[in-house]
């Protein structure tokens, strides 16, 4: 149930993001709304939904995506990794402007790293016909950061309200059980 | 605990065969259905969405276009202004042209050494009936000096400078010269008259002198060569009993909108 939730939240996002965004665009940059979520979705200590997450995500931007196929995903499954092991390394985790800003950053800059490296190893293995220039991927980091930054905190508080929508769901079963 | 015995490492390669299966299918075209498929879902969302972000946008873009609007306004404003003026400048280069085109007519046809002068302005030294040309000694220009405009005369230099000159208008009341009538070579004099423009006075009582005969100098004055054309007898303006017959003279030429004359030398 969990995690067709997840999938529908996810569905939501992409629908929201291509929808509304496309009008509101900022220096040509819109927000990455399934990012945001995938990225909320790993600093959750000891669950394991954010491989869920990532990959439902990355696979749907990829439906979306002109590069070569797997480039969202495999990008989007590594960060959420990596932002799982330092959730997991620092015990005391408060969540406020300046460490989400750091995060975002760092999870941007990963995304980038990983995306740019996918599309040039399938166009090195003659999978894909072309790749995209590391120049283009990095030419809108700041303005894609800032927009994405905005909606950091707003896609926290729909990560927080999905949880515990699973969280009533689950006690309710629980106690069905019981 | 190595960190490929773990439950994070088994979940994530499990990830990545997905992953790997579902390039594979891609790569074979398999995976179209679904691609259809999911690009479906969102769509309705997104057509909500867009349906709520459309009016903001056309609201901003609306607001950015009339600052825009109003910029471009302001530039198409100063561009009529300096359009207006070339406009002006061009007319007045076309009217200069003209002008320019009929004293030519007269210069390929004469065998007077003429200088083109330019006029500066009218009614200086408060002369009534005076020119200023661009002129001077330095371009061979007389006192005395017969000044036409397309084969007429209209006037004498009365003053020289260095790089300028005056011109008394033949129309002035202080201008007078020997003249002929052409038609029968009678002598006579040509005066300027205050408000009745040109005069040929002192015609002998017994000399012919019929509407529309052409009066030229005589040239009896050496500054002013003869057979100069003067203009055309016109209105009878003495009587049978004058000492004299006097005539009022008509000519083509404009007087107060001459802008390009010659002098002769």
């Amino acid at each position: 149930m969990k995690y067709l939730i997840y999938l529908i939240t996810i569905i939501f996002l992409v629908g929201l993001n291509l929808g509304l965004f496309n009008n509101l665009q900022l220096f040509g940059q819109i927000p990455n709304l399934p990012f945001l979520f995938t990225l909320c979705a790993s600093l959750e200590k000891k669950s394991y939904d954010y491989f869920f997450v990532a990959f439902i995500s990355g696979v749907l931007l990829d439906f979306y995506s002109t590069s070569f196929f797997g480039s969202f995903t495999i990008s989007l499954l590594l960060v959420a990794l990596c932002l799982q092991a330092l959730a997991n390394i620092v015990a005391v985790f408060e969540l406020n402007w300046k460490s989400l800003s750091l995060l975002l950053i760092s999870a941007m800059v990963l995304l980038n790293l990983f995306y740019w490296s996918y599309a040039f190893a399938a166009y090195k293995f003659h999978w894909a016909l072309d790749f995209i220039a590391f120049r283009s991927v990095t030419a809108a980091f700041l303005p894609s950061f800032f927009y994405n930054l905005i909606f950091l905190y707003p896609m926290f508080l729909l990560y927080n309200f999905v949880k515990k929508i699973i969280d009533n769901l689950s006690l309710r079963r629980t106690r069905i059980t019981i | 605990m190595r960190f490929i015995y773990t439950k994070t490492f088994a979940i994530f390669a499990a990830c990545l065969v997905a992953l790997a299966i579902l390039v594979f299918m891609q790569v074979k075209g398999w995976l179209d259905p679904i691609r259809t498929a999911v690009l479906q879902a969102p769509r309705p969302i997104a057509r909500f969405a867009q349906f709520v972000s459309l009016p903001v946008k056309n609201f901003f873009s609306t607001i950015y276009q009339l600052k825009k609007i109003a910029g471009e306004n302001v530039a198409l404003q100063s561009q009529v202004m300096s359009l207006q003026q070339a406009l002006v400048q061009e007319n007045q280069q076309a009217l200069d042209n003209e002008a320019l085109k009929k004293e030519l007519g007269f210069v390929k046809t004469t065998q007077m050494q003429l200088q083109p002068c330019t006029v500066l302005s009218e009614n200086s030294f408060s002369l009534n009936d005076a020119l200023v040309l661009n002129c001077g000694t330095e371009d061979g220009v007389q006192e005395g000096s017969a000044v036409i405009s397309q084969g007429y005369l209209v006037g004498k230099i009365i003053y020289t400078g260095k790089d300028s000159s005056t011109v008394l208008l033949i129309t002035s009341s202080q201008f007078s010269t020997d003249a002929k009538i052409s038609q029968n070579s009678v002598n006579a004099i040509v005066r300027g008259s205050f408000g009745s423009g040109l005069i040929l006075d002192q015609i002998s009582q017994t000399a012919d002198a019929q509407k529309g005969w052409l009066v030229v100098t005589a040239g009896i004055n050496q500054q002013i060569p003869k057979n100069i054309l003067i203009g055309q007898i016109g209105d009878t303006l003495s009587s049978g009993g004058d000492l004299f017959k006097r005539v009022s003279i008509v000519s083509p030429i404009d007087y107060n909108n001459l802008d390009f004359v010659f002098v002769v030398k």
